[in-house]
């Protein structure tokens, strides 16, 4: 079942989408997105239990390059575009507590 | 105390593939480069840039896959992980989510010298995210932290055991193993201190008569620990932790944990709500793998032999079980020991010289045995001269230290220094007339009936030789000559 | 001489035999360009001077090797959502703004390598997703037969750039009409490739299973041409097919006895009853030709536009997270990486791209996927099933682009639904990856009207024949805007 969206439900994405959000101007996001989310909604009439997903339109599976290296870009062009750079890395803010990020 | 808990664990161990390039780019994997000099727009995730697979990578997977018993899928598909943080540059991580690489391996590990079998969940392959530099001081006006992508976009692979684990020492053993498998496949440098081998253990305690799924019981996910020694302590930290919190009526949430060497404890990592929630979805810059079988086939024939046909092997060559192990264990020891026993074929004497002497050296050099000065083909003519009976065990000793200092190879030190074992009998009996006209009252003694008094005789022999004489030959020329032109009796 | 009116083809005739040069070919382009960009605004970036030396080069290249180039000296704008080297690349977005690519996308490294000039970088809605260009970060693209109206989208640059004759052709880039659309609005000639047979290498992403680069020319020869040089598959991209991507391109086409499927579903009475008549005066055309217009149904249609938005804004909000103000493009705020994050993309990206942002986001988000993203890609199945049966009975399908024609500046800005809804008749193409193409059949009340032909996958060089066949066909001589003729 496809729900409305609240105006915590929408904080909640604009917060996993990082977009920082006025309350002024939720009332009409939130509006506007459910809007869009009960045209979509009809897509509940189909009953799509047997059908497949299409995830690739066209069926071919994944080339493979080989193992070699090629050269890298240098150093100041792979830079060139830093908003903000020092030691010839991109400086970013301080990252506060539970700004989680995933170690990999 | 009976423990009112059982303790159930699951390891998920990340392990840096050692390809030349990338798994989507070409750029080198090479650790240590000066920062951002591997980066290229792919791997800097600039706008419209794709991923292409690397082969190598894929088999260098589908071999760990195959020498951990898992089922390798002919189809796999890649996602996306996605989550904002500087050191991921797209905002999310190809990784591998419901259709991974392989499934349904196990691991075999002694304890106490029973053999206990760990089931392996999966096995997938993802990208490296790259490294993060905290300021400690403030940088201008603000503190901050820099961001060095070289190591990103390096493939990984991720091995998530089942909960089979039950207890701290569990876990390291499942590791060493783990790590010794993954040794002999050459696939990975598996330096923990470098990050190419990485290791997260999720905690948690089954009260007793709980009938539910392991899985829906709150654990503890110990985040990145830097040793294996230190994910033990980490279990062990969290299990008392765990235990004194049930039994204080606490409750354990699902959480994240960081592990402190110095204190040995875990802390939470606070993290937002929204933190775990990776909006997995299908690469659409990617089809999917589709794996020939006869290409997977083709992986597993590359297989070494691998460490338990190994120990069998050893055992077969009667070598004991505890210094198989030593040489099982470290790859570069039963390398070494492979090449040397394809020399000299009494492999408990190569064993027993490489654990012992050439052990003992190569530490004191700071060596291994895959950068030992003395290679196993230079040990092998020393053991050959060792038993042509050309040099004794102590000449044999004292050649292999001149081999570390100056280099040498064993014949040209037997040479040079002098010391091949006298073996003609005539050139003995020489000395042994000298010794016996020298030593008239320990002569009486002998005839006398002192037997001991043979062993000083046969000394005097070996210090006018220098050593050189062969002392079983020393001793038979003696008796002989005593017999001889003394008459004395066989006693 | 007037090269501005020649098609593209015969620019390149004429540079490679030494007839003119490819140095008085861009400088009339320029000039055409600095005459009536001003109005159009077609234009984000103009390259004078690479554009020049590129004209230099093929000037001064030995003339057999000229002769070996298909675009000899022709002028080529580029959609600004593809990256050059050389030149800024925006997708029209403050957060791309000073943005320089250290790299040509595929299909621009292989149009300098057959010798054309990039004489800049077009205009477009934010990050391709809009249908006027007014959803622009800079300035909305005026639609060159009618200053007061939009060109279409989002690829409106690239289509006003060549109705106005500044070019003979323009890059494209379609994920749910983006190319046929402003093709449409603007009585050019504009092909969606199947999805796969152009590189996307360099492309910035939209919507990454449905987008598609494609050519944008004054005839179906010149889209022909240039689809002929950007085609192919390419090792910098995984799903670019691999095989002959010409195939068919040179295979003689008749009308007589093709079957043209109409569907059903495509001639409601919705659309605008001028564009239903001169859709109608066309086939009327084509039968009398020889063709035989059959009725098929693709009865999952009126499902298209809530399946393709889904798909398209859930790859989007991944597509657009690379965004975060690192390692290139605005950065503001910062109290902390939250703060620079949010502010930085808060401010970086405009209304329309942000609410794709958040419905996309909400779309995959936990306990959402099943029910949106999966589900749309289910009904895509069935939608792509639709035409394989629909392509049993008939050899290509002909339908309206738009159901409206070019709508004024501001007059759709209000509500986003109802301009995705506009979308119905071309998002299908893409979200069953056939090839579709545009060709312009006329024109009501002063405003251009396409007819829009799909085919099966991969059968893009039939298509292009068919289309051609089309434009002769139905022989129109349309007023081109701005002044001028065709030669």
């Amino acid at each position: 079942m496809i729900m409305s969206l609240s105006d915590d439900d929408v904080r909640y994405v604009a917060r996993l989408a990082r977009l920082k959000m006025g309350n002024d101007e939720l009332p009409t996001i939130c509006q506007t997105l459910n809007r869009v989310l009960e045209y979509v909604s009809q897509l509940e009439a189909l009953d799509t239990a047997a059908i497949k997903p299409t995830m690739h339109v066209i069926p071919v599976s994944a080339p493979m390059r080989d193992d070699r290296v090629r050269a890298s870009l240098p150093p100041q062009e792979a830079l060139r575009n830093g908003p903000r750079v020092a030691a010839q890395m991109f400086f970013v803010p301080q990252i506060m507590d539970g700004e989680g990020g995933q170690p990999t | 105390m009976m423990p009112a808990f059982d303790v159930i664990i699951g390891l998920e161990v990340h392990v840096e593939l050692n390809t030349a390039s990338k798994l989507f780019c070409s750029c080198s994997t090479q650790f240590g480069a000066d920062p951002n000099t591997e980066t290229c727009p792919v791997c800097l995730g600039m706008p419209g840039v794709l991923p292409v697979l690397n082969r190598t990578a894929i088999a260098l997977a589908v071999r760990a896959a195959l020498a951990l018993d898992c089922q390798v899928h002919t189809i796999s598909k890649f996602d996306r992980k996605q989550y904002f943080y500087p050191d991921l540059p797209k905002a999310y991580q190809i990784s591998q989510f419901d259709q991974p690489l392989a499934e349904h391996g196990a691991l075999t590990m002694t304890e106490d010298g029973a053999a206990r079998r760990i089931r392996i969940r999966r096995i997938h392959v993802e990208e490296d995210a790259g490294k993060l530099n905290h300021l400690g001081e403030r940088l201008g006006d603000a503190s901050g932290s820099l961001v060095d992508l070289n190591r990103a976009g390096v493939p990984l692979i991720e091995i998530v055991s089942e909960p089979d684990l039950r207890s701290a020492d569990q876990a390291r053993l499942y590791l060493t193993e783990l790590k010794t498998i993954l040794s002999y496949l050459d696939i990975s440098d598996l330096r923990m201190e470098e990050g190419s081998m990485r290791c997260d253990a999720n905690v948690s305690l089954r009260p007793a008569g709980y009938t539910g799924d392991v899985e829906d019981l709150p654990r503890s996910e110990i985040k990145n620990v830097n040793s294996f020694r230190n994910v033990q302590r980490g279990i062990e930290y969290e299990i008392e932790r765990q235990s004194n919190l049930l039994r204080q009526g606490g409750r354990i949430v699902r959480e994240t944990r960081g592990f402190d060497d110095a204190s040995g404890r875990t802390y939470s990592q606070r993290s937002k709500e929204e933190a775990h929630d990776y909006r997995y979805f299908p690469e659409p810059d990617l089809p999917p793998l589709v794996l020939a079988e006869t290409w997977i086939d083709q992986q597993k024939r590359a297989l070494p032999v691998l460490p338990d046909a190994i120990r069998q092997m050893l055992r077969a060559q009667g070598i004991p079980a505890r210094e198989a192990e030593v040489l099982v264990q470290d790859r570069a020891a039963f390398g070494y020991w492979q090449e040397a026993t394809s020399l000299v074929a009494d492999a408990r004497l190569v064993t027993n010289w490489m654990l012992s002497d050439v052990a003992r050296l190569i530490n004191a050099a700071g060596q291994g045995f895959a950068s030992s000065a003395v290679p196993p083909a230079r040990l092998a003519e020393l053991l050959k001269l060792l038993l042509a009976g050309t040099i004794s065990g102590r000449m044999a000793k004292e050649i292999l230290e001149k081999m570390f200092e100056t280099g040498e190879r064993a014949p040209d030190l037997v040479q040079s220094l002098g010391l091949s074992q006298i073996t003609d009998q005539s050139a003995i009996a020489a000395v042994v007339r000298e010794v016996l006209q020298g030593n008239p009252g320990v002569v009486q003694d002998y005839l006398g009936g002192k037997s001991k008094a043979l062993a000083f005789l046969v000394g005097q022999v070996m210090k006018r030789t220098r050593g050189q004489a062969k002392p079983e030959l020393a001793n038979a020329v003696l008796k002989e000559i005593l017999e001889a032109e003394y008459g004395a009796t066989t006693p | 001489m007037t090269t501005t009116d020649w098609t593209a083809g015969r620019i390149a005739a004429a540079v490679r035999d030494g007839e003119i040069s490819a140095r008085e070919v861009v400088d009339a382009a320029l000039a055409r360009i600095e005459r009536y960009d001003g109005d159009v605004g077609a234009f984000l970036h103009v390259e004078q001077s690479g554009a020049r030396r590129a004209a230099a080069t093929v000037d001064n290249l030995p003339a057999a090797q000229r002769r070996t180039l298909p675009l000899a000296g022709v002028p080529v704008a580029v959609k600004d959502n593809v990256v050059t080297r050389d030149m800024p690349t925006t997708a029209a977005s403050r957060i791309l703004e000073g943005f320089r690519a250290p790299f040509d996308a595929t299909v621009v490294a292989r149009l300098r390598q057959a010798g054309a000039l990039i004489v800049g970088k077009t205009n477009l809605d934010e990050f391709a997703m809009g249908s006027s260009t007014e959803h622009s970060a800079f300035h909305p693209t005026r639609n060159p037969w009618d200053l007061t109206r939009v060109p279409g989208g989002s690829s409106g640059g690239s289509a006003a750039a060549v109705a106005a004759r500044m070019v003979p052709l323009a890059l494209g880039s379609d994920t749910g009409g983006s190319i046929r659309q402003p093709a449409a609005y603007c009585g050019v000639v504009g092909m969606k490739p199947t999805y796969g047979r152009v590189s996307r290498f360099g492309l910035i992403a939209f919507a990454s299973s449905l987008d598609q680069i494609g050519p944008l020319a004054r005839t179906v020869a010149d889209a022909r041409l240039l689809y002929r040089v950007i085609a192919g598959s390419d090792p910098c991209d995984s799903t670019a097919l691999e095989g002959d991507a010409g195939e068919g391109l040179d295979e003689a086409v008749s009308l007589n006895g093709l079957r043209i499927g109409l569907p059903r579903e495509y001639f409601g009475d919705g659309t605008d009853r001028r564009i239903r008549s001169v859709v109608a005066h066309a086939l009327d055309r084509l039968e009398s030709s020889g063709a035989r217009l059959v009725e098929v149904s693709l009865p999952h249609t009126p499902y298209a536009i809530s399946t393709y938005y889904l798909i398209a804004m859930a790859e989007a909000s991944s597509n657009l997270s690379r965004y975060d103000g690192v390692r290139y493009g605005m950065r503001a705020g910062g109290r902390d990486l939250l703060d620079m994050y949010e502010t930085t993309r808060a401010e970086g990206f405009g209304a329309e791209v942000k609410r794709r942002i958040l419905l996309g986001t909400h779309a995959l988000s936990a306990g959402y996927y099943d029910a949106y993203y999966l589900k749309a890609q289910k009904v895509r199945t069935l939608i792509r099933q639709d035409f394989d049966t629909a392509f049993l009975e008939v050899d290509v399908i002909a339908t309206p682009t738009t159901p409206d024609l070019p709508f004024r500046l501001g007059e759709r800005e209000t509500d986003p639904l109802q301009m995705y809804l506009s979308d119905i008749f071309t998002v299908t193409s893409n979200l069953a990856g056939i090839p579709s193409l545009v060709v312009p059949v006329g024109v009501a009340d002063g405003l251009p009207v396409g007819l829009q032909w799909m085919a099966p996958p991969l059968a893009d060089g039939r298509l292009l024949a068919i289309a051609e066949l089309c434009e002769k066909t139905v022989a129109i001589e349309p007023n081109w805007p701005l002044g001028g003729t065709m030669s």
